[in-house]
């Protein structure tokens, strides 16, 4: 399928409103969108989530032959598969010019820099070596996809596990995972790319572009980076120059973004590694968002509400049925600890339903009821509160 | 047992005629999207829920996000080409729909209208057949214009799901009035998902896109609340 | 037979002018056959009684627009577009008018059941009217009228 052409009001609207120093979304001009990364039931399964955005690394490996040109390494292969369930207009199968870019980028930005430890991949010098593969999947396409899946190969890459084996004399011993703790891959530095767009001849620039704003950038630049301030990749295309110190500034623009990234990789790891070994739910089970469409479709189901502390979060929450909202993110688990005491106070006895019995300690209905509209009050107060961070910008 | 009105039907549930209520026993039952006659059976071709309205309407809501061209419907589309005495317009369908020099108000064979590649027209669906090209027009059948045309003057085009569109238009759903109580504005709702806005300046242009897009999962009185807040941020802001 | 004949003889002699009337006879036999085909083919076809499509129940619409009776999709608020705003109030009278027109039509009285109403009024306003005294004559007189019809019915039954 053809894809959607960008219409002039969009175009003018946006680069009018870029020379403005805004943006649709509320960003700043060197704002990421929120970052989510969650890791799956399976070891080296990565799906991150950029705004909208979304992909998923899954990293697998095997026992082969090394390179007959490096016999003492294993091999590193890094493929992206852009289906048109990301976007319409990819298409399935053939390789786009864009496919083409970003699967050369990401295995500059991974190979090149060479942060995974390849010897360590080795078995037997020139006979035997671990041949891991990196899978990038693009979810959803809504702009800046380049960062996004650099991130999410690299965590997948931090997060896999590969079986542990042994040489004793000519005999190799592949462990089972029961048999023995699989062992992390050796990974030297996270390298992530950072993408930057410009506009009006290099003269506004702006970072993870949306992907109306992808479609109006006149040039791009790429940068990939370390933690330590190593460059490890560099790309610029587009018909535009660009000034030495626009360079120099974007580098130290990609370090700052590049430490916070590494940090919430770094974060993220650690959580999934605690509740792993707590026996905790982990898994993607928390990025499911419960969010219903039929909102003002749906009969209101009128609860007889007999006692309730006036809050002003109850007044518009008396719809229980429609608000029951999973709760979505980080940032709202804290709110939710955040505001928990006080909510505590609120007390709803329903007496129209009458097979749990009059009020007080009725159990089944009414607690899952009342904790629904407290999530979903609190969720709303979230985005509205961000939204209005968001214009405010 | 009546069809199970208000619940989530699958594709292959199938319902007799006499588990629909009849209005009359003049009247036809009208079967809206994902129902189809069959063999004297209503057969459910799209999950979603099962819808009723009087008189004898019956139809299954469901998400979309992809649009399938139906006769009648409103549309925004952008106009991609000119060829010929045709313009292709991409309504967001699988193929680009097709809208005639001629079908404009006052367009005559010299008289050309102005359109540009580029441009977004708001237009209704003549001919939508699975098997043709769709075909739009920017007149009703008395060849007067009735809203419809290139929409021009700057605004912002942005795109939604199907659902979120059809909300909008729904005359039960509050966002458009009280956010016309508050803000001074023009919108333009295709159900093709495509939404064009345009306010007094370009903050109101984005707070109002981005209450759009918010309002998908609130209902009614959510809404109510949160264009409060949004003329809240936004006069604080056009003061700043 | 013709067919035969053609076959010896050559184009060219064909073209030759005194051929011509034989030629115009070959091609009518020929056309004649062809007929007779087409008449034999036509007797392979099946004499089916005329397809009657059966009226449906039903009518098919795959509009969301007509099954959710969606608002006009432009809308203009506080004046920004007067024109908008006009289209948007004539939209909302047609909508009211409709309303009431389907309003009016559910409480009225139809022009049948009126005159039906009306026919069994009759007779109870009527005798609002006419005295007791005479109400109770009249009440004889159709007892005396019944009577004689009672027999007239009996009659054929003996």
């Amino acid at each position: 399928m053809r894809e959607t052409p960008l219409s002039n009001c969009e175009r003018e609207f946006i680069l009018k409103n870029i020379s403005q120093q805004r943006r649709l979304d509320g960003r700043n001009a060197y704002d990421y969108r929120d970052l989510r990364i969650a890791f799956g039931v399976s070891l080296g399964c990565c799906h991150v989530e950029l705004g909208k955005t979304r992909v998923l690394a899954q990293v697998s490996c095997e026992v082969g032959e090394p390179k007959q040109t490096r016999p003492h390494d294993g091999v590193l292969y890094v493929n992206v598969e852009l289906s048109p369930m990301a976007c319409p207009s990819f298409e399935q199968g053939r390789q786009s010019e864009e496919g083409i870019e970003l699967s050369r980028l990401m295995e500059r930005c991974l190979k090149e820099s060479r942060c995974l430890d390849m010897e360590s991949l080795c078995i037997v010098s020139g006979e035997k070596a671990w041949h891991v593969r990196v899978d990038i999947h693009v979810l959803n396409h809504e702009g800046n996809i380049l960062d996004c899946a650099s991130i999410a190969a690299i965590s997948a890459l931090a997060h896999f596990r590969r079986p542990d084996v042994s040489v004793n004399g000519e005999e190799i011993t592949i462990h089972t995972l029961e048999e023995r703790n699989p062992v992390p891959l050796s990974l030297h530095h996270m390298p992530l790319l950072v993408s930057f767009t410009f506009f009006s001849q290099g003269k506004y620039m702006l970072v993870d572009p949306s992907s109306k704003e992808e479609k109006v950038m006149e040039g791009k630049m790429v940068v990939g980076m370390n933690k330590h301030r190593e460059l490890c990749t560099l790309q610029v295309t587009g018909q535009m120059l660009l000034l030495k110190d626009q360079v120099l500034r974007c580098s130290s623009i990609a370090l700052t973004k590049v430490t916070k990234i590494t940090e919430l990789i770094h974060q993220a790891l650690d959580n999934d590694k605690q509740a792993r070994s707590k026996g905790e739910k982990h898994g993607f089970a928390v990025l499911v968002s419960g969010d219903k469409v039929t909102a003002n479709r749906l009969p209101k189901i009128e609860v007889n509400v007999e006692k309730f502390e006036d809050s002003d979060e109850m007044d518009e929450g008396q719809s229980c049925s429609d608000d029951a909202d999973a709760q979505n993110g980080i940032e709202e688990l804290e709110m939710q600890t955040e505001a928990a005491p006080r909510e505590s106070a609120v007390e709803i006895l329903t007496k129209g339903v009458g097979v749990i019995g009059e009020g007080g300690a009725s159990t089944w209905l009414d607690i899952p009821q009342e904790n629904t509209k407290q999530q979903a009050a609190k969720k709303r107060r979230y985005k509205s509160v961000a939204m209005e961070e968001g214009i405010g910008s | 047992m009546a069809a199970p009105i208000g619940n989530v039907v699958i594709p292959g549930d199938s319902f007799s005629l006499m588990q629909l209520k009849t209005p009359d026993e003049h009247k036809k039952i009208l079967l809206g999207p994902g129902l189809k006659e069959e063999d004297t059976e209503i057969k459910v071709l799209r999950p979603g829920i099962l819808r009723y309205r009087k008189p004898g309407v019956y139809w299954v809501d469901c998400h979309h996000k992809r649009y399938v061209p139906s006769k009648g419907d409103s549309v925004v589309g952008i106009v991609n080409q000119k060829v010929g005495d045709m313009f292709r317009v991409d309504i967001g369908s699988s193929e680009q729909a097709s809208l005639s020099y001629l079908s404009f108000e006052g367009a005559t064979k010299r008289n050309r209208p102005d359109v540009k590649v580029g441009d977004i027209v708001y237009a209704k669906l003549l001919v939508a057949n699975k098997d043709m090209e769709p075909e739009i027009v920017c007149i009703d059948s008395y060849g007067r214009s009735s809203g419809m045309g290139v929409v021009r003057n700057g605004g912002f085009l942005f795109h939604t799901s199907l659902n979120l569109a059809r909300k909008l238009l729904n005359p039960q759903c509050v966002l458009l009035k009280s956010l016309g109580n508050r803000f001074q504005f023009e919108i333009s709702v295709g159900v093709n998902g495509r939404v064009w806005v345009k306010a007094g300046n370009d903050i109101q242009t984005i707070a109002l896109v981005n209450t759009v897009i918010a309002s998908e999962f609130k209902d009614n009185d959510q809404i109510k609340e949160m264009c409060k807040r949004i003329s809240k941020a936004v006069s604080r802001m056009e003061v700043d | 037979m013709a067919a035969k004949q053609s076959a010896h003889l050559s184009k060219n002699v064909l073209q030759m002018k005194f051929m011509q009337r034989s030629v115009l006879r070959m091609e009518k036999e020929q056309n004649e056959e062809e007929r007779q085909k087409i008449i034999d083919d036509e007797h392979w076809a099946l004499d089916l009684q005329e397809y009657k499509t059966k009226e449906s129940d039903f009518l098919e619409n795959q509009s969301y627009t007509t099954c959710e009776e969606l608002l006009f999709g432009r809308q203009s608020y506080q004046g920004f577009n007067p024109e908008i705003e006009k289209l948007m109030k004539v939209h909302s009278e047609e909508k009211e008018a409709q309303k009431s027109e389907q309003k009016e039509k559910e409480e009225s009285v139809g022009d049948a059941e009126m005159a039906q109403r009306y026919s069994s009024l009759m007779g109870i306003i009527a005798k609002k009217f006419t005295k007791k005294r005479q109400r109770s004559e009249e009440k004889s007189n159709q007892n005396e009228d019944d009577e004689p019809s009672r027999k007239k019915f009996m009659k054929p039954s003996e």
